[in-house]
């Protein structure tokens, strides 16, 4: 996670705006309401991604490469085709359907580096079942930038995860974190 | 024990289930394949200096791949003379030795033991620090950068292994200026048989229609590969759209010709990669052929006997790591020209992970099917059974540019079967040399009719 220092909090009233807004998109997210998630709370310059970082030494400063790998490395367009895929109804991965069902906290929101718009963190648990047999678990943090619109309307500018697992047991992250 | 002989019935195209199932195949699979194969280690890219080291598995052997003060790279396995524990946790870095962990043993990177802690005072400098180096892996070689190791001394030189494939595989590892993989790798856990990806990626034309109908349709708008969407009919004669191949060694690849190009988001960026390749066309026709300059600009999909595979297009390459009859661990890195802009090898590495990585798209269509093939034979009745591999039978032959046994036909089980006749015969094999005996006469079991 990113250290920032003098960070200032935001003002109570923010702090809950903040906090429903990370409720909401929990509740769409997890109930297949991935297009108004889109239309309504993410903002057209977004970047959205996550990484995984390559297990090194800690005194390894010499070693070559990159240390990280992106899988999700979208922007607007890129989310716009994720939603895309579950409407099509030929997703099979999903149908029956998939169900999530995330915990969100931790939640810390400072203003940020330009006006209206909020650092925040968080963390998340998430379960997903699919099909008979099978249920995982995901636990991540989320490092977001929040920016108030035109219409006084809190949207989702940026999402970093630095996720932990590097083994991903899970099979495959193919859901909003 | 079952008849390892009777697992595979090449000539008919037909394979027992209980290839992805029984525990004694498994074993016998660690021994006689993953024991004496050559198996993707790294790049070249990815260790360019001195004490440059990565760790992964052969089989399910860790091991470390390091680059040498000579410019060599040799592998060790990952576990100290002392007591077994493993000497590297990293998995990659730059060092100048490894040292355990549990009573700080120290090897240099050529694997020798270095230090031994109060060796004077607890062994009584009776200990013998010659013959306790790390084992070694017997053969590190690389074709077009791309690093491999072999456990079994015995074994032909990778040149040899990849035998006819290696022709195929100069269209793309060979690109002019060289290719490299962007590290590091994504891990990802798959409950499926080892096997079951591999056929999947050694040619399974068929299924990309079907199984990604959704995000063909919403990713590969502009490309050829949109044609097969829904599996409903095919465009052009499935001559026209590519070939098949399956070499003496198990590799194969099915080739779609002119479908390199056209899989990503933008206008803008389909552009950007088609100009690219406009660009390097003539030089690889001059290199390689005019055949070859074909394949260059095709989508592939291709597996190197046992557990490595490749597309070209969506740019992944991977490693499937056996974790027993019923898992494997996943390995995904992007593949790109070295000469490329950067823009363009980020335009790749993204789409690569949209549609292979762990959030990939089509990666998580194909995570089902790879599953469902290899759970459903833990019921005794149903790995009774076989499985059908027939497609395209009677459509092989040779041919007088491209070696190995080749078709026309781009939808077809080729390759498939040669992959699953190459796996019986080195489950029946005692050595190498009875490998070799059978080399003049491999195309008989697709030839004959
Ligand atoms: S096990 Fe490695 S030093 Fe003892
Ligand atoms: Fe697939």
């Amino acid at each position: 996670m990113t250290k920032h220092n003098n960070e200032r909090e935001v003002t109570r009233e923010v702090r809950d705006e903040i906090e429903r807004f990370l409720f909401r998109e929990a509740r769409l997210i997890d109930s297949e309401q991935e297009r108004e998630w889109l239309e309504t709370m993410v903002d057209a310059e977004i970047t959205y991604q996550v990484f995984s970082r390559q297990l090194r030494y800690r005194k390894d400063t010499r070693g070559s490469g990159d240390k990280e790998v992106y899988f999700f490395d979208d922007n607007y367009a890129d989310l716009a085709h994720r939603v895309e895929l579950c409407e099509n109804g030929m997703q099979w991965v999903a149908d029956p359907p998939n169900r999530l069902r995330r915990i969100v906290g931790n939640i810390e929101g400072f203003e940020g580096e330009r006006a209206g718009e909020y650092r925040v963190y968080s963390n998340c648990m998430v379960t997903r079942n699919r099909m008979v047999y099978e249920q995982m678990s995901y636990a991540y943090g989320r490092e977001d930038i929040l920016r108030r619109g035109v219409d006084g309307r809190l949207k989702l500018l940026q999402r970093v995860v630095d996720f932990e697992e590097r083994f991903v047991r899970g099979k495959n992250l193919l859901f909003i974190l | 024990m079952v008849d390892v002989s009777k697992l595979i019935n090449t000539k008919d195209g037909i394979q027992s289930r209980r290839i992805f199932h029984d525990q004694a195949i498994y074993d016998l699979e660690m021994e006689r394949i993953f024991a004496r194969c050559w198996l993707f280690l790294t790049h070249e890219s990815l260790i360019p200096n001195t004490g440059d080291f990565i760790t992964t598995k052969m089989g399910q052997d860790n091991v470390i791949v390091v680059r040498q003060q000579n410019g060599k790279v040799r592998a060790f396995v990952n576990s100290c003379s002392h007591r077994g524990a493993r000497v590297c946790a990293a998995e990659a870095g730059n060092t100048r030795s490894f040292v355990c962990s549990y009573h700080g043993w120290a090897y240099g990177i050529d694997g020798s033991l270095q230090g031994v802690p109060l060796e004077k005072e607890v062994y009584n400098n009776q200990l013998d620090k010659f013959t306790h180096g790390l084992v070694e892996v017997a053969l590190v070689d690389s074709f077009c950068g791309f690093i491999y190791g072999c456990f079994d001394p015995q074994a032909p030189s990778l040149r040899e292994y990849l035998g006819e494939a290696a022709w195929y595989l100069e269209a793309w590892m060979d690109a002019p200026g060289g290719t490299e993989l962007i590290g590091p790798p994504s891990r990802s856990m798959l409950y499926c048989n080892w096997k079951t990806p591999g056929e999947n990626f050694i040619g399974d034309m068929y299924h990309v229609g079907w199984t990604h109908a959704s995000s063909t349709q919403v990713l590969f708008s502009q490309s050829p590969l949109m044609a097969l969407q829904g599996n409903a009919s095919l465009p052009a004669p499935a001559e026209v759209m590519g070939m098949h191949f399956t070499s003496r060694g198990g590799h194969g690849a099915a080739i779609t010709y002119g479908g390199r190009g056209g899989i990503y988001a933008t206008a803008r960026e389909n552009e950007m990669l088609l100009a690219w390749l406009a660009a390097q066309t003539p030089k690889v026709a001059e290199r390689l052929g005019e055949v070859r300059a074909k394949f260059y600009n095709s989508a592939w999909d291709g597996t190197i006997f046992p557990n490595n595979s490749f597309l070209v297009g969506p740019n992944t390459f991977k490693v499937w790591l056996p974790r027993g009859p019923g898992a494997i661990e996943a390995l995904t890195w992007t593949w790109v020209e070295k000469d490329m802009p950067k823009e363009l090898k980020r335009i790749i590495a993204r789409n690569m992970n949209q549609t292979f990585g762990t959030a990939g798209m089509l990666e998580s269509e194909d995570t089902d099917n790879m599953e469902s093939m290899t759970q459903s034979n833990d019921g005794l009745v149903t790995r009774r059974g076989t499985l059908n591999a027939q497609m395209g039978l009677g459509r092989e032959r040779e041919d007088v540019v491209m070696p190995g046994v080749v078709s026309d036909a781009m939808i077809n089980e080729l390759s498939h079967r040669g992959f699953y006749r190459y796996y019986q015969e080195m489950l029946v094999a005692e050595s190498w040399d009875e490998l070799r005996a059978n080399s003049s006469k491999w195309k008989k079991a697709h030839l004959e009719r």
